[in-house]
């Protein structure tokens, strides 16, 4: 048993936990905040193969992640305001028309 | 963001496991079977050196200065210090890739925040009876 499985088997139900709550909620802040725990997931993985592979290629790609998934969250939250102003919901399923 | 929107005059989320459901279930379990199994597989893997994290290369992608006082190529570092090295020598053009990316996003979100205000502005300004697609972000203006 190597010693990164216990990061794996973590990595491993963040993932699926975001998946999950990317697919059934409808709220679009939830919706983002379980994207967030997928990235996480990814960057646990990373980091944990980049230990057990004895390459820091991981790490390295690790930050880059972090760093596009903070410019995502700018991005969603500034389109989260628009849509508030706009249409005064946050729900998904509220804001299934195209052309405003 | 929270506080920004007002939360409390927003309705709540009344489809909490809408009809997407089954499907969200059945992709989780899909997912998590298809993880375990990688996880599984992965004990049989070869487990490499985890001391090299902890030197660097002293080639020539490092400075000669920096790896003068060692013989053997290679000088002892910490963890941090050779992700350091690493991501501002080898790593250094998609460094400044992402801190292009990082002010292209702070721009956007910038314009996606101050956008509306300023059609409501405009609207007011030209003194027409503000319509009721209007009223809305000119009522979530004042509270801010």
């Amino acid at each position: 048993v190597n010693p990164t499985d216990p990061y794996l088997v973590l990595s491993l139900i963040l993932f699926v936990l975001g998946v999950i709550g990317v697919l059934i909620r409808r709220n679009l802040i939830t919706v983002l905040m379980s994207l967030e725990l997928i990235f996480n997931a990814v960057n646990l993985n990373l980091v944990a193969f980049s230990y057990q592979l004895g390459d820091l290629s991981g790490q390295i790609l690790a930050i880059f992640v972090i760093t596009v998934a903070a410019a995502e969250a700018a991005i969603g939250l500034g389109l989260i305001i628009a849509l508030v102003r706009l249409k005064n919901t946050v729900i998904l399923d509220h804001a299934n028309e195209m052309g405003g | 963001v929270i506080m920004l929107v007002n939360v409390h005059d927003l309705e709540p989320e009344k489809v909490f496991l809408s009809r997407r459901l089954p499907l969200a279930v059945i992709a989780g379990v899909l997912l998590g079977a298809l993880l375990a199994f990688g996880v599984l597989a992965g004990v049989v893997t070869h487990t490499g050196d985890p001391a090299a994290l902890r030197t660097v290369e002293s080639g020539t992608e490092i400075g000669n200065g920096a790896a003068s006082g060692t013989e053997t190529g290679t000088i002892e570092a910490g963890n941090t210090e050779a992700v350091g090295w690493l991501l501002y020598r080898t790593y250094l053009v998609p460094f400044e890739i992402v801190s292009v990316l990082l002010l292209v996003a702070m721009i956007a979100a910038i314009i996606f925040g101050r956008r509306e205000a300023n059609l409501v502005a405009d609207a007011q300004a030209a003194g027409e009876t503000v319509a009721p697609a209007a009223a809305e972000p000119a009522h979530g203006r004042s509270e801010l």
